[in-house]
């Protein structure tokens, strides 16, 4: 479960990115966050994984604050950036395996579970070749290997889809479904909106750092599209 | 304003050197104060260098031969440099796509890339040149003509050692490109050219020293060497027109001509470079192995140091050096062992073990692979940031993997030393000390500065390496306490015993260390917390 409590984030004291945001997303949720460039998603993914500070108010991860135990709460999350910027250095199975260490993954579960999404991925041939080699959406996929695989509660996700073949993508929401099924917590921005409006069970929709519509599709959208609902928020 | 726009973009990159991520007044005054410091100490010693040359040369009217051997310098380091800098700004420039996918000539591409090499050269140079040219006048009081003249030296004495160390670049690259291992077959060669003018260089500056004495004939034998530099003091001694002229178009003719064959040939360099090798690894077994949280991240800042050609050369050359002089030791003990002397300027009733101890200490505090570490990072910082990790076993890390690079070499180059010279007990243990002392010392002085000074959106790795304020702040910190121990040691030598010497020198850096770590610990965190790409 994700808790934001009136959360502020100003940049060198002057722009204010997030202005007193809260809301919450509960256990078996699908949220997508929703706005234009800038509107503040990115600041808002950042502040809740733990990478952006912010300064008031707070963010609860199962009940954990992330200013106050920043560790407890990044077990139980997993993160995949818009773009990943991977260690181009570095071979996929190497990141995968980077990123589970610091999970603590024993070797015979890391095995199943790289080998699961490696296989559903279709990336078992390219485990060993150099990241730098990898288009987008390949690197995005060893992204979501690496998040996956350690099995998160939490999954934070920032424009999950973009440059990814339409078989990954269909992929992706079939484990988005999976994981919510399961009870885990599912968050993530999003610019395709059909995505979202079919996808999701409640989503928000920020605007220059203040959310201005959240709750189910339904009560959101009414009789109009996700799509002119959206629209007519960023005209206003 | 094609040009204009490019230049301008270009330089735009390049200004990020002198701005920084905080609005806070004081503390940007701060950041900007200890280069300001540094950049005035390291000035005022070389002026003082001058000084002292110049003070014995003005008598019989031979000052410029000081000029010469500053700029004589300047034209050694920026060709070293330019080797493999032009490496990382001419063919692993982030921006080739950009630049590539836009309508713009070839030959601009390369002039701008060129031009970003001189730009940072300048200011390098500025360092040496202008205490130089500031002593001449003092002594010298001379006409107009002199200011114009050097104006325009500075701007074009670095032209024709960057064209050709630009043009072994491009061999490197070439000849890197044709093999599996491009990256570390790029290092190997660089390193030996590199070490080759080094003692080259070595070899020149006893030279012109030699030939100080009988100056009389410098000038002929400096325009035999440079003809460039023999144009130059030509010109202030004795201005003509026409050499003015010849001065202007020599410099600039090897620009023309390289940017000319460059465009030609620069670009299908770029468009076969392969970074990438393929390998399959081992056994599926081993692919699936847990480490350590710690170990894993050794590992991850291991594998990022030896995936950076100009990384690795940067920062093992001071390495190279001393498992060099320690197997040229083994062959040629008597003449190494006097150049050492020479070059520290100390008497022969020293010991080789004393000097070896220093050489140690010289070639590590000289080594500061941790001030670039956290700008390599670049946009990945974000991955390492959002880990469930403490900061504290992130900065341990980058901590622990200078020691996996350095110490081999260090081990191999004293094992040699004590094999040969069988120095005394104390000696073994003290110089195996200060090699492992200064790692630790040198690793936490480019880990705070790097953090107090972080490059997170650099276009190569040679911006990050060569061209930031954190990798310069670190080595002239590194030399700063280098300088400091051997004038500490010089005016204790007589009153104290030189083996209780080595061990309070020993005591003090290790202190120095303690220091430095629980800053990094305490501030260093709070800095890497801040860090937002």
């Amino acid at each position: 479960m994700i808790e934001i409590k009136n959360v502020s984030k100003t940049y060198d004291g002057v722009k204010k990115a997030l202005n007193d945001v809260s809301f919450s997303v509960k256990d078996g949720e699908i949220f997508a966050f929703i706005g234009h460039n800038g509107a503040g998603k990115t600041t808002m993914i950042k502040s809740i994984i733990g990478i952006l500070d912010f300064q008031e108010g707070d963010i609860l991860i199962n009940n954990k604050s992330i200013k106050k135990d920043p560790i407890a709460c990044k077990l139980d999350m997993a993160y995949v950036p818009d773009n990943p910027d991977l260690y181009e250095n570095m071979k996929a199975i190497d990141f995968i395996n980077f990123v589970l260490d610091m999970y603590d993954v024993p070797s015979n579960i890391r095995k199943e579970k790289i080998e699961k999404y490696a296989k559903l991925f279709e990336l078992e041939d390219k485990l060993t070749d150099d990241i730098a080699s990898f288009s987008h959406g390949m690197k995005q996929k060893v992204a979501l290997i690496a998040a996956l695989a350690h099995d998160p509660k939490v999954l934070i996700m920032d424009e999950p889809f973009v440059g990814l073949d339409p078989k990954a993508v269909y992929d992706i929401k079939e484990i988005m479904k999976q994981m919510a099924k399961d009870g885990k917590t599912i968050f993530f921005s999003t610019h395709i909106l059909d995505v979202a409006e079919k996808l999701c069970s409640r989503v928000a929709i920020i605007k220059n750092g203040q959310i201005v519509k959240i709750g189910k599709m339904n009560d959101i959208k009414g009789d109009e599209s996700l799509e002119q609902v959206f629209l007519e928020l960023g005209d206003k | 304003m094609k040009t204009l726009s490019l230049l301008k973009a270009v330089l735009s990159q390049d200004m990020n050197f002198f701005r920084f991520s905080t609005k806070n007044n004081d503390s940007k005054i701060k950041k900007i104060i200890f280069p300001i410091i540094l950049f005035l100490i390291f000035g005022l010693s070389i002026g003082m260098y001058a000084y002292l040359l110049a003070e014995k040369l003005a008598p019989i009217k031979l000052t410029h031969i000081m000029l010469t051997m500053f700029i004589a310098a300047v034209i050694i380091i920026t060709f070293m440099e330019g080797i493999y800098k032009s490496q990382g700004i001419l063919f692993e420039a982030k921006d080739n796509d950009l630049l590539f996918s836009l309508p713009i000539k070839k030959s601009k591409i390369l002039f701008m890339r060129i031009f970003k090499l001189l730009l940072f050269q300048y200011i390098y140079n500025l360092m040496f040149i202008l205490p130089a040219l500031i002593i001449y006048i003092y002594f010298e009081k001379p006409s107009l003509s002199f200011y114009f003249i050097s104006f325009l030296m500075t701007i074009l004495i670095p032209i024709i050692p960057t064209v050709f160390s630009s043009a072994i670049g491009y061999i490197v690259k070439l000849l890197a490109n044709k093999s599996n291992s491009s990256k570390i077959v790029q290092t190997i060669l660089s390193s030996i050219i590199f070490l080759g003018i080094f003692f080259l260089s070595m070899n020149l500056e006893s030279f012109i020293e030699n030939i100080a004495t009988q100056a009389t004939s410098i000038n002929d034998l400096l325009t035999k060497l440079y003809y460039p530099l023999g144009l130059y003091i030509n010109l202030i001694t004795n201005f003509k027109f026409l050499d003015l002229l010849k001065f202007i178009i020599i410099n600039i003719i090897p620009l023309i001509i390289f940017i000319f064959l460059g465009s030609k040939y620069y670009f299908k360099i770029i468009f076969n470079t392969h970074d990438t090798i393929k390998s399959k690894r081992k056994t599926t077994k081993d692919l699936y192995i847990k480490s350590s949280k710690i170990k894993s991240l050794t590992k991850k800042e291991i594998k990022r140091y030896f995936s950076s050609p100009v990384y690795m050369f940067n920062t093992s050359f001071g390495l190279l050096l001393i498992l060099v002089i320690s197997i040229i030791l083994v062959f040629k003990s008597q003449i190494v062992f006097d150049m050492l002397l020479n070059s520290y300027g100390v008497s022969k009733d020293i010991s080789i073990s004393l000097v070896y101890y220093f050489l140690i200490f010289f070639a590590t505090s000289m080594t500061s692979i941790t001030s670039s570490c956290i700008s390599l990072e670049g946009k990945t910082i974000n991955i390492t940031k959002s880990l469930p990790i403490k900061e504290k076993d992130i900065l341990l890390s980058k901590l622990i993997y200078p020691f996996v690079i350095e110490l081999p070499f260090l081990i191999v180059s004293e094992l040699i030393f004590f094999i040969k010279f069988k120095p005394s007990i104390f000696y073994i243990v003290t110089t195996i000390l200060i090699g492992l002392v200064t790692i630790l010392l040198s690793g936490l002085i480019g880990l705070i500065v790097n953090l107090k000074y972080p490059k997170m959106n650099a276009l190569n790795d040679t911006e990050v390496v060569k061209q930031s304020m954190s990798s310069m702040i670190s080595v002239f910190t590194g030399m700063g306490i280098f300088i400091l121990s051997i004038i500490g040691i010089v005016f204790t030598y007589e009153k104290i015993k030189i083996e209780i010497l080595v061990i309070i020198h020993i005591l003090i850096l290790l202190l120095i260390s303690l220091i430095l770590y629980n800053i990094l610990m305490k501030n260093g965190i709070k800095d890497y917390q801040k860090i937002n790409v």
